[in-house]
């Protein structure tokens, strides 16, 4: 019998496989978790190495590790900023062990020059690394982050989405502890949805993706999320630019029970809806924000089992309200933008044995992105109504279930299946003034996907990752099914050097149609139909990974080569399907891609001075049928070289700085080689048409902005509050050289010019190119300070012994006096029926107090604020108005709330409540005009509050509602310093 | 106190980092990147509407580079006009880079013009002029539907008829008569015609691709970009008499109408907005630029909209 050239290479495969695993005998399997040893936190990434005999392994996303020794043996458990543990292992049964590491706290080297299992073709940041990096707004970001990594680049500059080797932004799949996530920006995209304080560990695929992945074309993000502290309940809550956050975790009464929950909130929207009823005169208030929650619940029953409960809630928002009223009518108006996700879902984790692991996970997640209209007008008669809403969403039921389990000593095996239940509706309008509704489209899709992957080692040189995934994906029109291998071979030239090759086909059954620079989220998920076919990409990639110095030195060099066809996008021109019932026709399919690369990364994991450099080369394409006439064109975020350079050095206990210095090719724009006379389509009375000046653009996107480039740096700096607590200030700089970068470019007659001003013959000013950069050197800080349960327990402790030490406290002197300055809006005098009179004036008050109680202050003030008196019928418009400084007094009685609470003084914030009587003085007003000469004193009402920045100055705000001093507005907001003595 | 020392000069720091991202973000975000351009040899460009029941009238020009002098126009260039491929005249020149023909343009025919300018190649262009369409019905509706701020709008509804056996594009303008002697065009409101939102542009200039019918009714919200109020009662939008024009257009004409929005879509981005890029115009024009399209239009009687609401 003749055997065929693949039989004879599968025999020999085999072969080779038994042969390598001749020496099973007498050997043992250890396996277990790996924990920090305080907080009982799962580590991730951990490199676990059988010091006797080469090869090792790597702890996965559950901190699980499993690895075959022949005793007697020692083996060497190590991660970065731990102090490494070496295990004798003498008996031969197969074990289960729960490894503890103690988090080392030394400066000058932290001692990781173990050896270390090499990771192929993923980028690892763990939660500490996170931390330590510089962004826009002084707080970590997981995806700006990763953007620092070669082959990872960002959309457009201050934006999260990644563009992964020439991919689209929405062929990332951001799995959170296992979950897809569908909406990752906060913010525009200037922030990410993932709350760095929650996250244990990231790991990025660019290709070579296990068999378990899948679904997305680019990248996989798998997040894995803390358990939170098992040992005492513990938390943190941070302030900055953008938002403010919280974390708290701890054990459960429950026994082995423990749980994390962490949030944040933006803060601008309160001052936007304060500011923009300022500044209108109550008319309108407009607020942006958004928020987030995360949490994670932990159950382990023994040491075999553990369940774990996780959910997410965050939503952007963009809100406006105005209300009109007038003698006969009254009108409403309300705009809501929401767009956000919500996730939810319950994981099992079981070990068999030492050999064979399960993950059983349920999930819900969804992205929905509304936007709502509402009108009415009112008057004596009727109320008209008009109502818009708009909904795209995407829902996910998912269920996974994975097993893990050992063949044969040098194979080993993860198989499983993956079975999600999709719902789209890529586009829902409801219009009350439709005579008849669009149906609802609720397009159901049904994506399974079973796969396994074989981790194969040959002979301690070479590890092949060999998988092959099955993907289905059925809906109410189309079904389709691929097979999609996946392989990956390691060859271990020495014990740090290897040789890494792969090549992987993906595909994507539902696809992002997004547009750069909208400040409005406009991501729209469309699935798989008739027309648009799933996503398909294949990449092949050659790396080495090597590392030198004693591990002090990581390196990665990488050259790649992907293809994606039937890429799914807008219709030139269109920028979102809002409102539109016939979606499908703004849209075009069949576009293809190509993107080649070489990257190299550098890094330095300890020693004084750590971080990473890094420089990408590579080229990127689209071709699609209806753009640029058929013809293939450079990808709009194809820049050819990055590169990055990221350095930390901590200095001592209090200090540490980290510096990021960012270099990209500009992206490319489409340039203008001429101009050109063009018709206007709109003929004059005598039927002629004119002419005017038209641009003529060269090829798509064949010029490159100028170069981007930008200076990073953090300053960090560790103390303790006054409660003896630990706290974090963070000081960054975004683009500390001030570069201006652009973010787009523009052709115009002048940069000063309105846009569309057109080109006169008499004034003729030849076209010039100019740029809009909108990120300057940006100046931020945040503030974080922890807490601790046991830490607060020794405080409270030790803050009644020193109460009984001093029997007879010598209280500090109260400082009684304060004076105030402040600046308000006023809204000057108008008559409400006649709009388009409505002034707005400053108004300048200088107070002061003295406190006759603890708690109760009288004083007075005086200060001036701008009028417009209104003249009474009969005079001419032009006339009706007189503009004066009118200046004001009177008598004020402030309660403060503080000391009620607390018997201190002097608090550093103060909350009270005022009252006063007072009013203008009018003086030099011509005779019938409103209101006349003299003294209106009223009486009125309000709260502040007032922070001191040190023992006596500080900042106050506050609120004032006034009885009607006809026709003026009854409220004011007023911001200013006080000072106490 | 030793804490007390070290809060003053963080609170302190952390006001200048504050107050100075404010000065700085006030800084300048525009500036000049490039103001001499590679050199760019002129181009001739035709550009014409060719409109039924009138003269051809023809612009030549030249096309130069981003910065030169003012565009200039061609005034010596020898234009050969051809009907239905046969030679019909040359146009004569009329001053400024104009071109008119004697003779008047009829609907069904084609048109080419063939133009030598000295120092560059012959250029040539061709289109035909459909055959006009019939206006069967128009309706007004007072209030279609109300727009974002709540101000109603007004719709049409045209029926006109349509050759449904061959291909055909249209245009549909709204005229409105504000003052005695000035007309403008009505602002396409909230699309809701299942013709138009198949377009994918918001633009009353479609295919008959999707009509099957030897005619087709179609609904156009439109406002008049005015309104106002009167003793305290809610906005209202202002109606004036208009007359509808439809026009039967050729392909290129078409394609130069979709591609003209796109063009001024994408001229100048606007941060926030969302960018889709930048587009050329649609020429049809052999060895130059510009466009030679044209159409054949019919009117409607003049409509007041007043008399629907009494």
């Amino acid at each position: 019998m003749k055997i065929n050239k693949l039989n004879f290479h599968l025999i020999l495969f085999i072969s080779l496989i038994l042969l390598s695993c001749s020496t099973a005998v007498s050997q043992t399997r250890i396996s277990g978790f790996v924990r920090d040893k305080d907080s009982g936190e799962l580590l991730i990434g951990a490199s676990i190495v059988n010091l006797d005999k080469r090869g090792g392994t790597i702890s996965d996303n559950n901190g699980f590790f499993s690895i075959v020794v022949k005793p007697p043996c020692s083996v060497q458990v190590s991660f970065v900023g731990y102090k490494e543990l070496i295990l004798k292992i003498q008996s031969r049964q197969n074990k289960m062990i729960s490894v503890e590491m103690e988090s080392s706290t030394q400066l000058d080297a932290v001692v990781v020059r173990a050896k270390r299992q090499i990771k192929s073709n993923v980028s690892t940041l763990n939660s500490k690394e996170l931390q330590q990096i510089p962004t826009l707004g002084g707080k970590p970001d997981v995806l700006k982050s990763m953007q620092l990594l070669p082959g990872i680049q960002s959309q457009n500059e201050g934006t999260s989405r990644l563009i992964v080797r020439g991919g689209d932004p929405g062929q990332n799949l951001y799995l959170f502890d296992d979950v897809p996530v569908i909406y990752v920006n906060h913010l525009g995209g200037f922030m990410s949805v993932f709350n760095p304080d929650i996250i244990n560990s990231i790991d990025l695929y660019k290709g070579g993706f296990p068999a378990r992945f899948g679904g997305r074309l680019s990248s996989v993000v798998d997040i894995t999320q803390r358990e939170g502290d098992q040992s005492s309940l513990k938390g943190s809550y941070s302030i900055g630019i953008t938002d403010a956050s919280f974390t708290v975790e701890g054990p459960l009464k429950m026994k082995n029970t423990n749980f994390i929950v962490t949030g944040r909130k933006t803060m601008i929207d309160a001052l936007m809806a304060s500011f923009s009823r300022i500044s209108d005169g109550n008319d309108f208030v407009i607020a942006y924000g958004f928020h987030d929650l995360n949490g994670k619940f932990t159950w382990k029953p023994d040491s075999h089992n553990s369940v774990h409960i996780n959910f997410y809630q965050g939503d952007d928002y963009l809100n406006y309200w105005s209300s009109e009223k007038a003698r006969n009518y009254k009108e409403k108006s309300r705009l809501k933008n929401v767009w956000g996700n919500w996730l939810a879902s319950a994981r099992w984790n079981h070990v068999f044995s030492p050999r064979v692991f399960m993950t059983n996970s349920l999930s819900y997640s969804r992205y929905r992105l509304r936007n709502d209209m509402s009108f009415s007008v009112s008057d004596s008669s009727e109320t008209t109504e008009f109502k818009r809403e708009y909904l795209s969403s995407v829902e996910d039921f998912s269920l996974r279930s994975n097993l893990k389990f050992q063949i044969l000593e040098n194979w080993s095996a993860n198989a499983g299946l993956q079975t999600s239940l999709l719902k789209h509706i890529p586009n829902n309008t409801y219009q009350t003034n439709f005579d008849i509704q669009p149906l609802t489209e609720k397009l159901m899709g049904l994506e399974s996907a079973i796969f396994l992957d074989n981790k194969i080692n040959l002979f301690n040189r070479l590890e092949a990752n060999l998988g092959l995934r099955g993907v289905s994906y059925t809906s109410a029109n189309v079904q389709h099914f691929s097979l999609e291998p996946r392989v990956n071979l390691d060859f271990r030239i020495s014990d740090n050097h290897h040789i890494n090759m792969s090549y992987m086909k993906v595909s994507q059954n539902a696809q992002l149609l997004v547009t750069t620079g909208s400040i409005m989220n406009n991501e729209v998920w469309v699935p798989t139909d008739s027309r648009i076919l799933p996503a398909q990409s294949e990449q092949v990639s050659l790396s080495w990974l090597g590392s030198f110095y004693q591990n002090m030195f990581d390196t990665e060099l990488s050259v790649y080569h992907k293809t994606m066809s039937n890429l799914a996008s807008y219709k030139e021109g269109f920028t979102n399907l809002i409102g539109d019932t016939d979606w499908r026709s703004k849209i075009i399919a069949g576009g293809t891609g190509e993107s080649m690369g070489i990257e190299f990364l550098i890094r330095k994991s300890y020693g004084d001075w750590t971080g990473f450099a890094s420089y990408a080369w590579s080229h990127t394409t689209r071709l699609y049928p209806e753009i640029n006439k058929g013809l293939e064109y450079l990808y709009e975020f194809n820049r050819p070289h990055t590169a990055s350079l990221n350095i930390n050095r901590r200095f001592n206990d209090k200090w540490a700085i980290n510096i990021t210095w960012v270099y990209q090719t500009g992206l490319p724009y489409t340039p203008v080689v001429g101009r050109q006379y063009t018709l206007n389509t709109k003929p004059d009375a005598n039927g002629n048409f004119g002419y005017y000046e038209a641009l003529l653009y060269g090829e798509r996107n064949s010029a490159h902005m100028k170069n981007y480039h930008r200076l990073d740096i953090g300053l960090t700096y560790n103390t303790f509050t006054r409660n003896n607590r630990p706290a974090t200030w963070t000081f960054s700089i975004y683009n500390l050289y001030n570069r201006h970068n652009p973010l787009y470019y523009y052709y115009n007659t002048d940069a000063k010019a309105d846009y569309n001003r057109p080109q006169y013959w008499s004034e003729f000013k030849p076209t010039n190119l100019y740029q809009m950069s909108f990120f300057p050197i940006i100046p931020s800080v945040s503030y974080k300070v922890f807490f601790d349960e046991n830490r607060i327990k020794r405080t409270v402790k030790k803050a009644r012994k020193d109460f009984k030490d001093k029997l007879h406290p010598t209280p500090k002197k109260e400082k009684k006096w304060r004076i105030q300055v402040g600046y308000g809006v006023y809204n000057g005098i108008y008559i409400k029926s006649s709009r388009g009179i409505r002034s707005y004036y400053g108004n300048y008050r200088l107070e002061s107090n003295y406190r006759i109680l603890k708690f109760l202050g009288v004083g007075g003030y005086l200060g001036y604020s701008h009028f417009t008196t209104h003249a009474g019928p009969g005079v001419s418009f032009e006339n009706s108005f007189e503009n004066k400084n009118i200046p004001y007094f009177g008598l004020n009685v402030n309660m403060h709330l503080m000391p009620l609470i607390l018997k201190t003084t002097n608090t550093r914030f103060d909350i009270y409540l005022k009252t006063r009587y007072g009013g203008p003085l009018i003086h030099s007003v011509s005779e019938n005009f409103f209101p006349e000469n003299g003294f209106y004193p009223k009486f009125g009402f309000g709260a502040g509050a007032s922070f001191y920045l040190d023992k006596y100055v500080g900042i106050f705000a506050e609120y004032e509602y006034r009885k009607k001093f006809y026709p003026t507005e009854k409220q004011l907001w007023r911001f200013g310093i006080i000072c106490k003595f | 106190m030793l804490i007390e020392k070290y809060h003053l000069p963080l609170w302190q720091l952390s006001l200048l980092l504050l107050i100075g991202t404010i000065l700085l973000s006030q800084t300048s975000c525009k500036e000049l990147v490039q103001d001499e351009f590679p050199e760019y040899s002129p181009v001739p460009t035709i550009n014409s509407f060719i409109v039924a029941d009138s003269i051809i009238k023809v612009n030549i020009s030249l096309a130069d580079k981003l910065d030169s002098l003012p565009l200039t126009t061609v005034e010596d260039a020898e234009i050969g006009l051809f009907v239905n491929s046969e030679f019909e005249e040359f146009l004569m020149p009329k001053g400024d880079g104009w071109y008119h023909s004697a003779s008047i343009v009829k609907a069904g025919s084609v048109y080419n013009c063939k133009v030598n300018i000295v120092g560059y190649e012959e250029l040539s262009c061709t289109d035909s002029i459909p055959l006009p369409a019939s206006i069967l019905k128009i309706e007004h509706i007072l209030n279609a539907g109300k727009d974002e701020e709540g101000l109603s709008y007004p719709a049409v509804k045209v029926t006109f008829s349509n050759e449904s056996h061959s291909k055909r594009y249209y245009q549909l303008i709204i005229n409105l008569n504000n003052y005695d002697d000035v007309w403008r065009h009505g602002y396409l409101m909230d699309i809701v015609d299942p013709v138009l939102l198949s377009e994918g542009l918001p633009l009353i200039v479609f295919s008959n691709e999707k009509i099957e019918a030897d005619s087709y009714t179609m609904t156009i919200n439109y406002s008049t970009g005015s309104a106002g109020s009167r003793n305290g009662e809610p906005m209202r939008m202002h109606l004036y008499p208009f007359i509808i024009e439809l026009r039967s257009i050729s392909y290129d004409y078409y394609l130069y109408l979709r591609q003209l929005y796109l063009y001024e879509k994408g001229r100048f981005p606007e941060f926030g907005a969302g960018t889709s890029g930048v587009f050329p115009l649609h020429s049809n024009i052999e060895n130059g630029h510009g466009i030679f399209a044209g159409y054949s239009k019919t009117l409607s009687e003049i409509i007041n909209p007043e008399d629907d609401s009494q």
